[in-house]
């Protein structure tokens, strides 16, 4: 039965590596499409340069997520991590910066769709058309959401990897058709074109690129095996975009350089559609400029069109679902009112939260039309988050001085006092705050947008919490769970323990019909059980491979019910606090464990009654033993 | 494990063959310091991670 039950697993159900890295690639690689022109509007020749900078910040950046969220794999990110290293209150602060970041990055990605779709209708490439697109690509989005069309990963995956051919191959033609070195070095300019303070601003703006580095932390919770494929990941998606990033400004600064027009020293790439620039769609200009004509020409236009579209649609879409998940974190630690995880009584979606963060404010940034405004707007947010995720990760360390048992590390760091410094926190850190410092000394429309965005959720919050929660600001309150109208007991959150043999299929079995009615998810946990005279992270490939096949049977099995099953595979040197861990960790409403009657080995019976002892005194939540039912003879 | 090595492989292959091309194409032009540097480095860091990765094989 259960080898029967293995062979139905889709594989692309188990979120490991490849699906992580495809869906942030899928993310950050659309970025590319409009921070180019954006960034050229400031760092003119200097481009290159700046992206180079700006892909430094980010790779320190994605060292700290990594480790954040390997010890913290939950939705949230850097507001998660503020929580465990500071508190509710810098905690809401990164989470409302990020809600920042989210609604931008709607309204840009969803403004730049009708500019690559102009190839097919030219007015899509100014105002009012494209604000008239974005906003109809929103509501769609938005539409699709509420009624909770599910993303398609095989998609994503084939996107991401088509994404990645593309951009080498337009570096590559570039490389061929129009790369000169001496036009890059004409380019340049010093403290004129560009100036001084444009090359000081042009860094943050950079950063826009780098859009969706929450993703993977966002993602972790539902990922099998998040402290090795969440670094795995990381690593990837850094060594993908320093790859495209640096070299395609190294071609379009070649193919669109720097020259005198209109009296002004700028590229054709900082330029409005108005002017005959490409800022609206850089990698179309591009296109236009790799010297090719005719046929081919247009045959690359069209297919670089249609997939830019594509990329940034559904980089729109995975913006409207990082708005819902942040705004439904938000209101389960009650930093906002509950009202905004309160779930269509149809649908089962957050409505409010979707229509008001995903649709309404992106549409009324877009209204202006202004694409630099967008672009400094978003560099606010994400570099004031960013801060936040590096202070948090270097304050976790500090309160980790004692502790050996870490699985996985950030390089690289420096040994001081007993604290194990990671430089490169405290250096992303300080190069990210000098960003934020910067958008807002230079751009005045940002700075006042911004920090009222900042202030107004502040004031908000401290209402919220002293007159309706009636709470410390500082200290986590966690929301009830979100019962429905006429059940009492109702179980939607349910972490099933998985250990080799019969009593875990048994519990699963028992949590599967409890979740099965209430369309309730299980977390199956695998706990690998490490001997404290083996480092954590030791190579175990037996174990390793035997959990795997546990876990794969444990989907297989909610398959058969109808019910998701999502699966966590966790090292820890003994099995009972790590699933007491999970279920505080994930909010679990109760723990399903299997018990045997008498048929099991020495092994199983030394290792799960004192797991089970242990969960039934710890746990945070209700407990259900289930016995395994004995083998009737024949 | 396995595909995260081929990814590596294929991100350095990458790397190598952007490299190659900035050399070439650097070298076609006549010549220019910003072309041989970047062209050298990336070579050299796609070399150096399949190598890297390589040794961490074995």
């Amino acid at each position: 039965m259960p080898s029967r039950r293995r062979r139905e697993v889709e594989l692309e159900r188990v979120l490991g590596t490849p699906a992580l890295f495809a869906t942030a690639y899928g993310n950050v690689g659309s970025s590319i499409y409009y921070a180019l022109g954006l960034t050229a509007v400031y760092a003119l020749g200097l481009t290159p340069l700046v992206f180079l900078i700006a892909g430094i910040v980010f790779a320190m950046t994605a060292a700290t997520y990594a480790e954040g969220t390997v010890l913290y794999p939950e939705a949230g990110g850097s507001s998660s991590f503020a929580r465990h290293a500071f508190n509710e209150v810098v905690s809401f602060g990164a989470a409302w910066a990020q809600m920042l970041v989210y609604v931008v990055t709607v309204a840009t990605s969803a403004f730049f769709v009708p500019h690559y779709l102009s190839i097919f209708w030219e007015p899509l490439k100014t105002n009012p058309w494209d604000i008239i697109g974005g906003a109809v690509v929103i509501v769609i989005l938005v539409t699709l959401n509420i009624v909770g069309v599910q993303e398609a990963a095989k998609l994503s995956i084939v996107l991401a990897v088509l994404d990645f051919a593309t951009q080498v191959l337009l570096v590559l033609l570039g490389m061929f058709l129009v790369f000169s070195p001496t036009i890059l070095v004409d380019n340049i300019h010093w403290g004129v074109a560009p100036t001084w303070s444009n090359l000081a601003l042009a860094v943050p703006v950079a950063m826009l690129a780098y859009t969706g580095v929450e993703t993977v932390s966002n993602l972790a919770e539902e990922a099998r095996e998040p402290a090795r494929s969440v670094p795995d990941a990381y690593k990837l998606v850094a060594g993908a975009v320093f790859a495209i990033y640096l070299t395609l400004p190294l071609v379009a600064l070649s193919a669109l350089p720097v020259k005198m027009i209109d009296g002004h020293l700028t590229t054709l790439l900082a330029l409005p559609p108005e002017q005959g620039g490409y800022a609206n769609d850089p990698i179309l200009g591009l296109v236009q400029n790799l010297g090719l004509t005719g046929g081919i020409l247009r045959v690359l236009e069209v297919y670089v069109g249609i997939l830019a579209a594509t990329i940034l649609f559904i980089a729109t879409n995975a913006g409207v679902i990082g708005a819902s998940r942040v705004t439904y974190s938000m209101a389960s630690y009650r930093q906002i009112p509950e009202v905004f995880r309160r779930l269509h009584p149809t649908f089962k979606t957050p409505v409010l939260s979707l229509v008001l963060f995903a649709g309404i404010l992106p549409v009324l940034i877009i209204l202006p039309g202004d694409v630099n405004f967008v672009g400094t707007l978003y560099s606010f947010g994400a570099t004031l988050s960013f801060t936040v995720a590096h202070a948090s990760l270097v304050r976790l360390r500090m309160k980790q001085r004692d502790s050996s048992d870490v699985f996985y590390r950030g390089r690289p760091n420096l040994m001081i006092g007993g604290i194990l410094w990671p430089l490169f926190a405290i250096v992303g850190g300080i190069a990210t705050g000098a960003s934020f410092l910067v958008i807002v000394y230079e751009n005045p429309t940002t700075r006042w947008v911004g920090l009222g965005w900042i202030l107004s959720g502040l004031a908000f919050y401290v209402v919220y919490r002293s007159r309706f929660v009636k709470a410390s600001l500082t200290h986590t309150v966690k929301a009830p769970p979100a019962y429905g109208p006429a059940l009492a007991l109702e179980y939607r959150r349910l972490l099933v323990p998985i250990v080799a043999g019969q009593p875990s299929d048994d519990a699963l079995d028992v949590a599967c019909s409890l979740a099965a009615e209430r369309g309730a998810r299980i977390v199956a946990l695998n706990v690998l059980e490490v001997p404290l005279g083996r480092p954590l992270d030791d190579a175990l490939p037996e174990l390793e491979d035997a959990a795997n096949d546990e876990l794969d049977e444990a989907i297989a099995i909610g398959d058969s019910y109808g019910v998701r099953v999502l699966d966590r595979l966790v090292r820890a040197r003994s099995a009972g606090p790590a699933i007491v861990e999970e279920a505080e960790q994930r909010g679990s409403e109760i723990i399903v464990l299997g018990t045997p009657q008498k048929t099991l080995t020495v092994t199983q019976r030394a290792v799960f009654g004192r797991t089970v002892d242990y969960v039934l005194r710890n746990a945070p939540c209700r407990v259900m033993v289930t016995a395994a039912r004995e083998e009737v003879p024949a | 494990m396995i595909w995260y090595r081929r990814a590596i492989l294929v991100f350095s292959g990458c790397f190598v063959l952007i490299g190659l091309a900035l050399l070439v194409v650097t070298a076609a032009n006549g010549g220019g310091l910003v072309g041989f540097v970047l062209g050298g480095l990336f070579v050299a860091l796609g070399v150096g991670r399949i190598q890297l990765e390589r040794k961490r094989g074995t």
